[in-house]
């Protein structure tokens, strides 16, 4: 006999996770009936009975089971009871069975248990029992009766189990049944005291030794307890144990079924760490089952579960990668392409769901045009995703997102800044919207772009009167802001700028985002400017000021009130007003805008003639400062350096580059790093690492990274470690600092030496076009006109040189000492660069010649590099006397 | 004159001391059976005295070696150093264990010999108190004496957490490796769990710790004895993780299963 099947294992999971399961290999009792008295097959019939058997036996093995029954039956009130009796019995319970009559063929199981206890079928009949009452739905009963067997798993007598792989089937299909009635608990603790498959193969071979003994015991006629035992019943009894032995041992995969149900149990559980924990075992396990996809598939969910996303997102590659024609396969993508959403990743979005497109169907296909759509509107990709959302349209008229995607289609036009006809497009395109759409919960939007295009259209007067009806429609909507910037652009291109201010002001007191509030307030001052209407400034930003004292915009106000001040004549009054700002936050080593503000201090105060009362010694500006703050006693480290810090400031303005530098390196060497503000750190770091203190620089450079992971003063840090890298000789950690000041940091203050350090870290690498590039864009730009320049043309030199171009390597070097003389380090070195140069295209003269200019120019008499220059000259006038 | 030879009268009274069981009991291969504490242990012989018939009285010495197996019962000495090490009285386990491996230790390969449980604990109280060496070499005597592998895994394990304790993670990792290879057993599995948990925690990977941990409620959710361990480090890695609300489930599953353990102590400070 073959062990029994499991129940059919398409579990009806819970909705959010769909799980169908592979089908053990082994068939529900697919062998034929065994005749009477033997496992053989059955032999001519020799009496009436034989024949019904046998009649029987055919009946069943076609299907006709209730005659099967009927035959066997039959048998029962004709025969003489008996042993013989007993593959009849069985027989009627399998049929039973087989015919779905469960109850009956629990009644029948267990008769044959009762009357057989140590019957040839004893397995079968216990298993078909627990089958029985599986299907029953007595599930009580079928836990029973599974726990009753697993009971016996440590018995070596008669009564011991003969097939494990059939009670670990069976515990299966319960657990199945479990999970479909959502008793995910019960079904959890019935796997978890399941065996694995090395205990099955330890526990069945034992068992085939166990029953070898019993069958040879039988076949001497002896046993221990000197009973008679039918020589038969063990020969079948140790076949069905070799035989689910050979199933077990060839199956490599046998384990899996039951992790995965293990997994599906934690996943219904909410307990997603425990399921990350099997399905991983899974996939180590059994790293070419195609079942492995299910695991895939529950990992992905898991990790989502557990918020990690990048994880749950590769994990979805690796799906599609790994099964890509896998039902699941759309799920994924449409999975993957959420989670890259989540991330804030549309390109990787759109490009999930595009394969999602290509597979999926129903409300997935649904679900999938609409995200393509938002993927697409996101990388503003205009045409990309009107196409998606039209069609969303088109085959989802009564969709769940179609208004959504009806106005998001509408207002693409609106946003296609690279057609010179979006607004006229934008402004049929709302107009159906709005008509097809009368209550839409986008109306205010879509009125609100309306008036935009009349403003585009440079139709004033109908945009304005957009602007008032909106405010009629609409007197509460969140978009008023907008609305009133909108009517105070028009009225300010028409000229009536009083309205406009107003209109300005009321718009920057209905914001509720940082954006308008700062574009109204912008057009505000630079209208009222415009009047010179200084008082008024000062008043509405003091106001704003109070209104909002902590908004990140506050610094922008103060410039405008201190601005105001000073252009009114008022200086001390604007330095005062901001050092009364600044006092507040002077211990506040967090807060990046007490820089900005003693820099605005020190310009205002760098602009005012100095001159001592009374020709009394004067007062630095650090010690005024201070006076002004009232800090009594002695001012703590960070407080301290921020005095230096203005004080350096002043000095740079009044071109005391010295002085300012003497400041910072104080703050460097005097002042723990960890006490100190980002842009501290950032000047004090810079300073040291100009003066070759360059282990201490990097502590302040990484200082300022730890402690300050958000600062806009990180490039900095990057810069200045770069550079400490690149005179340290390692070019590959250079290059990917320099590339973090500009990708990670924004380069707000040292874009140009991140692309130096790039470029001579490329240049160091031999990555000699990539250098090249870079070069030539920083000699090109005109902002950065200086030293850089110079650098520049000698690198691009230096390329030439080494790409076997001397004479274009000579024009680089020359661009550098004929136009750059104010940068005597390049000068001097793109002078004996242009003489070797010369030296190796055998030009003696020439070469001669510009080592002479070279030693003749005194702006670079002290340079190191003469010594060179000197030699030179010295040998190739030896050598062509 | 009985009919019996003087020999067969030797064995018929000998065999008359049997009926009436005595605690420890000694079966020897060719069946004979003799109990203490007329039996007595010399060395490695058992001395067994027989009564002559007729008067007089004799002793026969039998090698330790021909015995089959013993039944003696188990000395509660044993129960009471295991107790200490759960305790974590690794001294006084030791104290407490020395007597019955001495006492054992003659029949340290018979089966029923309770010499390897004994060694056991000795060897595991050893590595606890810093003395591998001499751990190890009782480890090997387990070997040899065809100890089953789990039990001489408890002294692996007890090695192995001494390293981690020790500081020494870069060994103990490369033995929790090596016995996870060849450990079967779902004990040692789940203490391997444990140690690796505990390392990687100490490696700031708690992402990984936790995982590690959770493996023994998953797998091998019947060994209680570090069910307790588990869920306090699956606790540790989801609050260095950041996920408070599982970290608070798993919190609650320590303290109403294990109430009384040292790890729920812990969950307090």
């Amino acid at each position: 006999m073959t062990p029994l099947a499991s129940a059919n294992p398409v579990s009806a999971a819970p909705a959010h996770f769909k799980l169908k399961m592979a089908c053990l290999s082994v068939a529900l009792l697919a062998l034929p009936i065994q005749p009477l008295l033997c496992a053989q097959t059955p032999p001519a019939p020799t009496s009436t009975l034989d024949a019904v058997f046998n009649q029987g036996a055919e009946a069943f093995n076609r299907g006709d089971f209730d005659t099967a029954i009927a035959s066997f039956e039959r048998i029962l009130k004709e025969a003489q009871p008996g042993p013989a009796l007993e593959p009849v019995h069985y027989s009627i319970a399998t049929a039973k069975l087989r015919k779905g009559d469960f109850n009956g063929a629990i009644e029948a199981f267990r008769f044959y248990l009762q009357t057989y206890p140590n019957g040839a079928q004893l397995n079968g009949a216990r298993a078909g029992l627990t089958h029985a009452l599986i299907q029953a739905k007595r599930m009580p009963e079928a836990l029973a009766a599974i726990r009753s067997l697993r009971g016996l798993s440590g018995r070596t007598d008669s009564q011991g189990i003969d097939n494990f792989v059939l009670v670990h089937s069976l515990t299966l299909s319960i657990s199945d049944s479990l999970i479909a009635e959502n008793k995910h608990n019960e079904a959890l603790e019935l796997l978890q005291n399941t065996l694995w498959r090395e205990q099955i193969i330890e526990l069945q071979r034992q068992r085939i030794i166990d029953l070898h003994q019993r069958h040879t015991a039988a076949q001497t006629g002896q046993t221990a307890l000197g009973a008679r035992v039918d020589v038969h019943r063990y020969a079948d009894r140790l076949k069905d144990a070799r035989e689910a032995l050979k199933t077990v041992e060839e199956n490599a995969d046998f384990d899996l079924p039951r992790l995965l149900r293990l997994g599906q149990c934690y996943m219904a559980l909410e307990r997603s760490w425990e399921a990350i924990v099997v399905y991983n075992e899974v996939l180590k396990r059994f790293p070419a089952s195609p079942d492995r996809a299910f695991a895939l598939h529950g990992l992905i969910i898991a990790k989502q579960n557990v918020r990690r996303l990048p994880e749950a997102q590769a994990l979805c590659s690796r799906f599609l990668l790994e099964f890509p024609g896998n039902p699941m396969a759309p799920e994924i993508a449409a999975m993957g392409g959420q989670i890259s959403a989540q991330l804030r990743q549309p390109e990787v979005a759109a490009s999930f769901f595009g394969t999602a497109l290509t597979k999926s169907d129903g409300a997935t296909l649904e679900r999938v045009i609409f995200q393509l759509g938002l993927s697409r509107f996101e990388l503003r990709d205009w045409a990309g995703a009107r196409e998606m959302f039209d069609r969303y349209v088109r085959e989802y008229p009564q969709g769940e997102w179609r208004e959504n995607a009806g106005y998001r289609s509408a207002i693409s036009w609106f946003l296609d800044t690279s057609d010179p006809d979006r607004y006229g497009k934008a402004e049929k395109a709302i107009k159906a919207f709005i008509k097809n759409h009368p209550n839409s919960v986008y109306l205010s939007d879509a009125y609100y772009r309306l008036a935009v295009c009349l403003f585009a259209f440079q139709q004033y007067k109908e945009a304005i009167a957009a602007c008032d009806d909106w405010q009629k429609r609409f007197p509460n909507d969140g978009l008023l802001p907008q609305v009133l910037s909108l009517k105070a652009d028009v009225q300010k291109t028409l000229g009536r700028n009083d309205e406009a201010i107003e209109t300005y002001l009321s718009a920057a007191r209905a914001a509720h985002t940082d954006e308008v509030l700062h574009y109204a307030l912008g057009e505000i001052g630079r209208l009222l400017e415009q009047k010179r209407d200084w008082p008024r400034i000062i008043s509405i930003f003091t106001d704003q000021i109070n209104r909002q004292p902590n908004s990140r915009l506050a610094l922008g106000w103060y410039y405008w009130v201190a601005r105001a001040q000073a252009r009114a004549g008022q200086t001390d009054e604007a330095w005062a007003f901001l050092a009364d700002r600044v006092g507040l936050q002077m211990d506040n080593a967090a807060n990046e805008d007490v820089e900005k503000i003693l820099e605005l201090m020190a310009q205002i105060r760098a602009r005012q003639r100095q001159a001592p009362a009374d020709g009394a010694a004067p007062v630095s500006p650090s010690a005024q400062l201070k006076a002004q703050l009232e800090l009594a006693g002695e001012p703590g480290p960070l407080v301290s350096a921020r005095l230096r810090f203005y004080e350096a400031r002043m000095h740079q303005l009044r071109r005391r580059a010295a002085e300012a530098t003497q400041l910072h390196l104080a703050i460097g060497r005097e002042l723990p790093p960890e006490e100190l503000s980002a842009p501290l750190l950032a000047v004090a770091g810079e300073a040291l690492n100009q003066t070759g203190d360059t282990e201490r620089a990097a502590l302040f450079f990484n200082e300022l990274l730890t402690r300050f992971p958000s600062s806009d003063y990180r490039d900095f840090a990057y810069v200045g470690l770069g550079d400490i890298a690149l005179a340290a000789g390692r070019a590959s950690e250079a290059l990917e600092l320099y590339t973090d000041a500009i990708r990670k940091a924004s380069a707000p203050h040292r874009l140009r030496e991140a692309t130096v350090g790039q470029a001579r870290s490329h240049f160091a690498l031999g990555e000699l076009d990539k250098a090249a590039t870079l070069f030539e864009t920083i000699a090109a730009a005109k902002q950065w006109r200086g030293e850089a320049t110079a650098l520049s043309l000698y690198h691009l030199g230096q390329i030439a040189v080494r790409q076997g171009d001397l004479p274009r390597g000579i024009v680089f070097f020359q661009r550098v000492f004929v136009s750059h003389v104010r940068h005597p380090e390049w000068v001097a070195r793109a002078y004996l660069a242009t003489g070797q140069a010369f030296e190796r295209l055998g030009r003696s003269a020439e070469a001669a010649a510009t080592y002479r200019e070279m030693i003749r120019n005194e702006r670079i008499a002290t340079r190191p590099e003469l010594a060179d220059a000197r030699t030179r000259l010295q040998a190739i006038n030896l050598a062509n006397p | 004159m009985s009919l019996l030879s003087p020999v067969g009268r030797l064995l018929l009274l000998f065999g008359a001391l049997l009926p009436a069981l005595h605690a420890q009991t000694f079966h020897f291969r060719d069946g004979r059976r003799a109990s203490m504490p007329e039996a007595k242990i010399q060395g490695t012989n058992i001395v067994i005295p027989i009564t002559i018939s007729g008067g007089g009285s004799a002793e026969i010495t039998l090698p330790i070696s021909s015995l089959r197996m013993i039944e003696w019962p188990a000395p509660p000495e044993l129960a009471a150093a295991e107790a200490d090490l759960a305790a974590g009285r690794h001294a006084e386990a030791l104290r407490k264990i020395e007597p019955i491996l001495g006492e054992q230790e003659p029949f340290r390969e018979i089966p029923g010999s309770w010499w390897a449980q004994g060694a056991v604990v000795k060897a595991v109280a050893l590595a606890h108190l810093g003395r591998d060496v001499d751990a190890t070499v009782l480890m090997e005597l387990l070997r040899r004496a065809q100890a089953p592998a789990e039990v001489v895994n408890r002294v692996e394990m007890a090695l192995i957490g001494r390293m981690i304790a020790t500081g020494q993670q870069a060994q103990a990792g490369r033995r929790i490796d090596a016995l996870r290879e060849a450990a079967r057993d779902d004990e040692t599995l789940a203490a391997l769990a444990i140690a690796q948990g505990r390392l990687l925690e100490q490696a700031g990977e708690h992402e990984a710790a936790l995982l590690t941990f959770l493996r023994v409620p998953v797998f091998t959710p019947h060994i209680e004895a570090q069910m307790p361990a588990a869920l306090l480090g699956a606790v540790r890695a989801l609050e260095n993780l950041g996920d408070d609300q599982h970290a608070a489930t798993f919190r609650e599953q320590l303290r109403s299963r294990y109430p009384r353990s040292p790890e729920t102590a812990q969950l307090a400070r």
